[in-house]
């Protein structure tokens, strides 16, 4: 184990279980290996999120918190910065190392003074308010500049499904 | 890692729950950002941030900017925070203690007030402790629980108790001194008009000193000796004391440039510090950084640490990052015996394999010898019945036809396998050319009737030329076998 980022992890287990933000759950999915973590996202009120629940999966490089983890939905999500496969396009999950993108600020990118935490809320108003400057899904981008409803429809639909409505 | 060691991470929200939820502010501020521990050397960068030594390093070598504003920054240019590493080790002494009584002050407020204003006022005290805890940002969220505080002076009051309370802990290092005092005085010239002897400290009257040295065996009395030696220098208890920064007797090591050194230039540099030189190029780079920041972090600290330690740090950042990490398998050695190779231990932890090889070679070395014989009885047999003679005997004559072709091949053969020689020549014939020997062979059985009805079970009334024409059959996919079994060295 990785004294370093596996200590870190358990600190921020510990923090997150003992005063969590509000409509966010993480933890290790297992806790032999502290390396991946599952977490559940609450949809946002007032979006048509709201009253979703959303399971995601995160995966910690060895060198945390030197590298951002990843994070992917494991449920259908609709939503223009997350890609098809559920792979979430965030600023904060990306090193600033590599700009392939080259529009995103220094500053909202990750360091390690970031933490599991502030990932998690970033991503619940990034679905809140999506970033359409650089979509990750395209259709999904375009849907929600252009058809505003058509898009929201579907994300109700995924909401209920996921609830298993 | 077991909810067990989850539950042992001393952490900022252990405070939430008890009568003392602001501290838990207090303690994450003595934490450092990077690593969430407690500060461990802290160092302050330019741009007046203050980080572990060792996190700060680790994040400059990384990408070489501060993690919390992003300022460019150099670690030659950190600067040691001496005053908040006395303020955490203070508080880290003091946080149990203070922690356990905070804890009783929750449960006893619970029992005590159970009427009246007080009760109210715990109650809109939880509520608000709820909301803060429900904030969307955490800074929100303990701003709401500092004010909460503030807006209520009853638990101000009482966190100010308690703090008394847990003042009076340091009590423990007057003690301390009221020890050293009552131990002082022995150690102090005693007013009692005797010297001491100079070689054993036994006390005598002036006068007695050079006769009793004539007899004194310099033994020394033990318990006189031992309180000199545990007799503190005169100074306060440590505690109070601001330590002075340590002259540190290692050196930092500067970083190299990596761009002007080839591998083997590299290697030597990794070898004259005493640190592994397996790898590749990127891997020697990766683990150079990574001794420079862990020995620099050292040579920071005000309580430095063995070379031994640290090598055993750098050896948990290998098994975990570096070349013995899971799934960096491209960085570990490959194809080059390591120079530590321990080849007993190699043997014995790949002991039951090698025993499964050696049965499995061992078995298939039988079976080919019990097949040989097989085959050369069944020979026998066969060569002894008449008619069945024939066909067996047939295939030498052809072999003799196509021997040009034939020579090659056993040539190659022959320095592995001569005890198969006899079997080789029809072998690779039979490759070379199967369907001439087999169809000469039934014809001049005169069994082509055989050939044609192929499924053999079907024809009861030739079951005694059967067995040859099988035979023949079956030797044909046999010899291959054998051929191909010719590169195998282990037979």
């Amino acid at each position: 184990m990785s004294a370093v980022a596996s200590k870190r992890l358990g600190t921020e287990y510990k923090n997150l279980t003992n005063d969590p933000p509000e409509g966010i759950t993480a933890g290790p999915a297992n806790e032999d290996d502290m390396f991946i973590w599952e977490a559940l996202i609450q949809g946002p009120e007032g979006t048509p999120f709201e009253g979703g629940v959303f399971p995601a999966e995160l995966k910690f490089p060895r060198d945390y918190p030197l590298a951002p983890p990843t994070m992917k939905f494991t449920c259908d999500m609709w939503h223009p910065n997350v890609y098809p496969n559920g792979m979430v396009c965030i600023s904060i999950l990306h090193a600033p190392g590599d700009d392939q993108f080259g529009y995103e600020k220094a500053s909202e990118r990750w360091s390690p003074i970031q933490s599991v935490e502030k990932i998690l809320i970033s991503v619940m108003s990034m679905l809140a308010e999506p970033n359409d400057e650089s979509p990750a899904n395209v259709d999904a981008a375009r849907m929600w500049r252009e058809r505003r409803e058509e898009y929201e429809k579907i994300v109700r639909m995924n909401v209920r499904k996921g609830l298993g409505l | 890692m077991s909810p067990k060691d989850k539950n042992e991470i001393a952490d900022s929200t252990d405070w939430l729950p008890t009568s003392l939820p602001q501290f838990s502010v207090l303690e994450s501020s003595l934490r450092c950002q990077v690593c969430k521990d407690f500060y461990d050397t802290p160092m302050i960068t330019s741009c007046s941030h203050t980080f572990c030594s060792l996190c700060i390093r680790r994040c400059l070598s990384s990408d070489g900017k501060c993690p919390a504003c992003r300022a460019s920054d150099q670690t030659s240019k950190l600067r040691s925070n001496w005053g908040l590493q006395e303020v955490v080790d203070a508080f880290k002494a003091a946080r149990q203690g203070a922690l356990e009584l905070a804890r009783r002050a929750k449960e006893n407020e619970g029992v005590a007030h159970g009427d009246g204003a007080a009760t109210n006022g715990m109650r809109r005290g939880k509520r608000k402790l709820e909301q803060a805890d429900l904030g969307p940002e955490e800074e929100h969220g303990r701003v709401t629980r500092t004010k909460q505080t503030r807006t209520q002076p009853k638990r101000g009051t009482r966190s100010t108790q308690a703090s008394q309370e847990v003042i009076t802990i340091p009590d423990s290092d007057i003690d301390a001194e009221e020890e050293y005092q009552s131990e002082a005085p022995e150690e102090k010239e005693p007013e009692d008009g005797l010297v001491a002897c100079p070689m054993c400290d036994a006390r005598m009257k002036e006068e007695l000193v050079f006769p009793h040295l004539d007899r004194c065996d310099g033994k020394p009395k033990p318990e006189r000796r031992e309180a000199r030696a545990s007799t503190p220098p005169p100074a306060p208890p440590q505690s109070r004391q601001n330590p002075a920064p340590p002259i540190s007797p290692m050196k930092p090591l500067p970083h190299l440039n990596y761009n002007l050194l080839k591998e083997g230039p590299l290697k030597k540099k990794l070898s004259e510090l005493g640190i592994p030189t397996f790898g590749n190029r990127q891997l020697l780079i990766r683990r150079h950084t990574q001794w420079v920041d862990i020995f620099n972090a050292n040579c920071d600290s005000p309580r430095p640490r063995s070379t031994r330690e640290l090598l055993k740090d750098l050896d948990t950042w290998e098994r975990t990052q570096g070349g013995y990490a899971p799934g960096q398998g491209q960085t570990a050695p490959t194809g080059v015996m390591r120079k530590d190779f321990d080849g007993d231990e190699w043997s014995g932890r790949h002991k039951g394999q090698f025993d499964d090889l050696i049965a499995a070679a061992r078995a298939k070395l039988r079976e080919k010898k019990q097949a040989e014989q097989k085959a050369k009885e069944e020979e026998a047999t066969s060569s002894t019945n008449g008619i069945s003679s024939t066909p067996t005997k047939e295939p030498p004559p052809l072999m003799s036809n196509q021997d040009p072709a034939i020579p090659d091949i056993i040539s190659e053969v022959e320095p592995h396998q001569t005890h198969e020689q006899p079997h080789q020549p029809s072998l690779s014939k039979r490759n070379d050319d199967p369907p001439i020997p087999a169809l000469s062979i039934l014809s001049s059985a005169a069994a082509a009737m055989v050939h044609d009805t192929h499924p053999q079970h079907a024809i009861p009334p030739t079951h005694c030329s059967e067995p040859h024409s099988l035979q023949i059959n079956d030797k044909t996919p046999t010899s291959p076998d054998g051929v191909y079994n010719i590169p195998e060295p282990l037979s």
